[in-house]
């Protein structure tokens, strides 16, 4: 509370979601919208993808992979760098918050890479002939996936929650190195891998409903992404600052007065 | 052409799993943070004066706040509401009632 009131006093107006108390209500309302928002976004891109998009004239159907595979790709690598950046906030401000937006990301970012790497294996199966190949590209993205799971592990076996804090800070900013490796890997080495479909500076190399489909489907992954660590972030609230009163103490009393009934009742 | 069907199967099967896996153990960790915040809030000193409370979780399911109950009753059997007052064995009846909530 006391830190809801110096937020109030001054700084920028962002930082005023610093406090849990602010966030905790502001994340619950956000979570349903996104929920949905992003169960609708899916179901447009997947429906575009699949039924208006063209058939690729050189992968046939298997290019169809491409609507999960590349936002998954995507939301690994911009999930990642969203933990450096709450790691550089723990360090610096040493905000509660930010640490544990680092521990809400982590298993969703992990889950992202996971779904990069084996929608990548079903599709290098029929177009390259391979399931795996230790290519650059494939390689630095497991090495992501390997991030993540230090991230969830190194939290998860020390005991002191700020010194996981500060651990975990650490290594999601030194693991960030990652993240331009996996994005240049097709440029720097010969890889299997195909370049990049889609770039700030060119056209792009693919048809339009296949591209809109795509983008469709990334912004659907990107609001799962965020609803599903509010959802983790509003957890972990709850168990670091279980002395705080997240609730509306008109709505406490009246569960507290439902307690005392049913108590008398028994 | 080749059929395809088992690789886009494969592929968009992966993701349903995922946020059914995610949506699962998103439910468990509230539940396991709602019941920690239970213990620790148990556990703690009761009813200062000020009239905060440190009792009750409101907005959650009533399951949980007969677990909360259950848990202060085995923490605090001769604690600021007397009328809770039992005996070890009942207390240990109320934790075991509190887990399996």
């Amino acid at each position: 509370m006391l830190e809801v009131a110096q937020s109030d006093q001054g700084g920028a107006w962002w930082s005023r979601f610093a406090a849990p108390a602010r966030f905790f209500p502001l994340a619950g309302r956000l979570i349903p919208p996104l929920f949905v928002l992003s169960a609708v976004l899916a179901a447009v891109g997947l429906y575009i993808g699949f039924m208006v998009a063209p058939t690729d004239w050189q992968q046939g159907e298997a290019y169809r992979i491409i609507y999960i595979h590349v936002p998954a790709a995507w939301m690994s690598m911009l999930i990642y760098l969203a933990m450096a950046f709450w790691g550089v906030l723990t360090l610096v401000l040493r905000t509660r918050l930010s640490a544990m937006m680092i521990h809400a990301l982590a298993p969703t970012g992990a889950w992202m890479t996971f779904l990069a790497l084996w929608t990548g294996a079903f599709w290098g199966r029929p177009t390259w002939g391979t399931y795996w190949v230790w290519d650059a590209r494939i390689t630095s993205e497991l090495i992501l996936l390997f991030l993540y799971f230090g991230v969830i592990g190194l939290r998860a076996s020390i005991d002191d929650e700020r010194k996981a804090d500060k651990a975990c800070a650490l290594m999601s900013i030194v693991g960030a190195v990652n993240i331009p490796i996996i994005y240049f890997s097709v440029k720097w080495w010969n890889t299997l891998h195909q370049g990049a479909s889609v770039s700030l500076t060119a056209a792009p190399k693919m048809a339009q409903t296949m591209l809109s489909a795509m983008l469709i489907m990334t912004l659907a992954a990107w609001l799962y992404s965020v609803a599903s660590s509010l959802v983790r972030v509003r957890s972990l609230i709850i168990e670091r600052e279980p002395f705080q009163a997240w609730e509306p103490p008109s709505v406490g009393a009246g569960l507290r007065i439902g307690a005392e009934h049913s108590r008398s009742g028994a | 052409m080749k059929d395809h069907s088992f690789y886009l199967a494969m592929s968009y099967a992966a993701p349903v799993v995922v946020v059914v896996i995610e949506a699962f153990r998103l439910q468990q960790q509230r539940r396991l943070a709602l019941r920690t915040r239970a213990l620790e809030r148990a556990a703690a000193p009761q009813d200062d004066g000020t009239g905060a409370s440190t009792q009750s979780l409101p907005g959650h399911a009533p399951a949980f706040n007969e677990a909360l109950e259950a848990v202060q009753e085995a923490h605090h059997p001769q604690g600021h509401q007397p009328a809770f007052g039992r005996s070890q064995p009942a207390a240990d009846a109320a934790l075991t009632r509190a887990d399996r909530l």
